[in-house]
């Protein structure tokens, strides 16, 4: 299978595309005096002032919001970074899948691994939030990190997908992105659910909600979220289902379309 | 090298039922105006696009030159994209590192190796590109227009460079529509007009029914 084989030959080209996101994050912030340290940096200053607004108005325990609101927005840059640079990232890449015979996926994996490399230099900022709200690493923390072992993979189908898709309809590169604009505002992260009483049930319709609850969950309210777990495990399977057979269909045609 | 191949059913074919040998060490030209198709030819044969029909039998790796800077990062510096480009081409970073002396060599571009690729002049991008790809020892190589875009001292060089490949029993396709270019370094050519190969053969003969038929 040609798509299969893609993946497979793309992951083996890690240190290709590890190097390419490496250099991208870089560049992002030459000459800067700052430089790398703006991520954690500009992350700390968003969080201290939705921390501050939304913590004002949540009838939550202070400590527990604060670690919820910064577990969940450190989630939400990923995910949505994930979703929008997915509609762009063969499109971005135009030149070199014209000019080189480098599989399609590496450019997805170099997508995936500059989002998620950026978020390893925000992360000092989530534990500190957490232990100096009284969270300390339990056992449980370690399905927080099987949970982001999974999204992970969940953004690479993603990035795929909507790939393959938004280089032959660019329409929907703009869809998606009002789409995750407006998702932001329908995640439980600047609220918590029960705050919502009887409604709080239709978030569970929000995939977002999903893979941040299986982040969140054992480290705010330990143990394992296992009906989260049951339908992000469904989610991917689908997803990677859409993901190879866009790649299997279309992945031929893209050096033309792009 | 066979093919025999078409694009885009309710478009213009860009490429219409071509089908041609190469053997080893031949340089083809591939000769044609602008929009003729040559371009498409090498990046299917650079296995970049793929045909619609027929088949495409390449034995050996290639290493194609097309516009400067593709695989190349203008932010990077030179040192730094010899290594990119290779690791483009499946070589290790490793194996890389040991071929850096001889490129900045060959390119004579000596201490600006450090500098990122931007501030470079377009002869010295050409320079580096036509080093790094000749260094990777390709057993075909690709190269689309531009050989002439460095000095006279440089093309010299890339002459002999080339010369010295062919004679290594490597293939080289190049696709052009400057004469001069195309009798220095081919032995065989095509003269392709809106995807359609109209001759091909020994490279005077092409070219002697192209300079009278154009």
């Amino acid at each position: 299978m040609r798509a299969i084989d893609q993946i497979k030959d793309g992951l083996s080209r890690y240190p290709l595309w590890l190097k390419l996101a490496m250099t991208d994050i870089r560049q992002t912030y030459k000459r800067s005096v700052i430089g790398i340290a703006w991520i954690a940096l500009s992350f700390a200053i968003f969080i201290t002032a939705k921390i501050i607004v939304f913590g004002k108005i949540s009838p939550v325990d202070p400590k527990y919001f604060s670690v919820w609101l910064t577990v969940g927005f450190w989630l939400w840059v990923s995910l949505s970074a994930s979703i929008v640079e997915g509609t762009n990232v063969f499109i971005h890449s135009r030149a070199w899948i014209l000019g080189t015979r480098i599989p399609l996926t590496v450019f997805v994996f170099q997508s995936i691994a500059r989002i998620f490399i950026r978020s390893a230099f925000s992360a000092p900022v989530v534990l500190i939030v957490m232990l100096v709200m009284g969270y300390t690493p339990k056992l449980d923390w370690i399905w927080s990190a099987l949970g982001l072992i999974i999204i992970i993979i969940n953004a690479a189908w993603v990035q795929l997908f909507l790939g393959v898709l938004c280089v032959k309809f660019r329409d929907m590169t703009h869809l998606v992105m009002a789409f995750v604009h407006v998702m932001f505002f329908l995640t439980p992260i600047l609220y918590t659910p029960d705050q919502f009483e009887a409604f709080a049930g239709f978030f569970n319709y929000n995939p977002f909600t999903h893979y941040i609850a299986l982040v969140r969950e054992p480290i705010v309210a330990g143990g394992l979220p296992v009906f989260h777990w049951q339908v992000v495990i469904a989610m991917t399977i689908i997803g990677w289902g859409l993901a190879i057979s866009a790649l299997q269909g279309w992945g031929r045609r893209i050096p033309f379309w792009v | 090298m066979k093919s025999l191949f078409s694009k885009k059913r309710e478009m213009p074919l860009a490429l219409d039922h071509m089908s041609f040998e190469i053997e080893t060490g031949d340089s083809l030209a591939l000769i044609g105006l602008n929009g003729s198709g040559k371009s498409t030819l090498l990046r299917a044969m650079a296995g970049i696009l793929l045909p619609d029909s027929g088949t495409l039998e390449i034995n050996g790796d290639t290493v194609a030159l097309f516009s400067l800077g593709i695989g190349m990062r203008m932010d990077s510096t030179g040192r730094d994209n010899i290594i990119l480009q290779g690791m483009v081409h499946g070589h290790t970073e490793a194996e890389m590192e040991r071929l850096i002396p001889e490129i900045i060599a060959f390119s004579e571009l000596g201490e600006v190796i450090n500098d990122p690729l931007h501030t470079y002049s377009q002869g010295m991008g050409v320079r580096l590109s036509f080093a790094v790809a000749t260094a990777l020892r390709p057993d075909i190589l690709l190269l689309d227009e531009w050989i002439g875009a460095g000095d006279r001292v440089f093309r010299d060089k890339a002459q002999k460079r080339l010369e010295s490949m062919v004679s290594d029993a490597r293939g080289l396709v190049l696709a052009s529509h400057n004469v001069h270019i195309v009798r220095k370094y081919c032995n065989k050519a095509l003269w392709i007009s809106k995807g359609k190969i109209i001759a091909s053969g020994d490279v005077e003969e092409v070219l002697e029914a192209f300079e009278s038929g154009t």
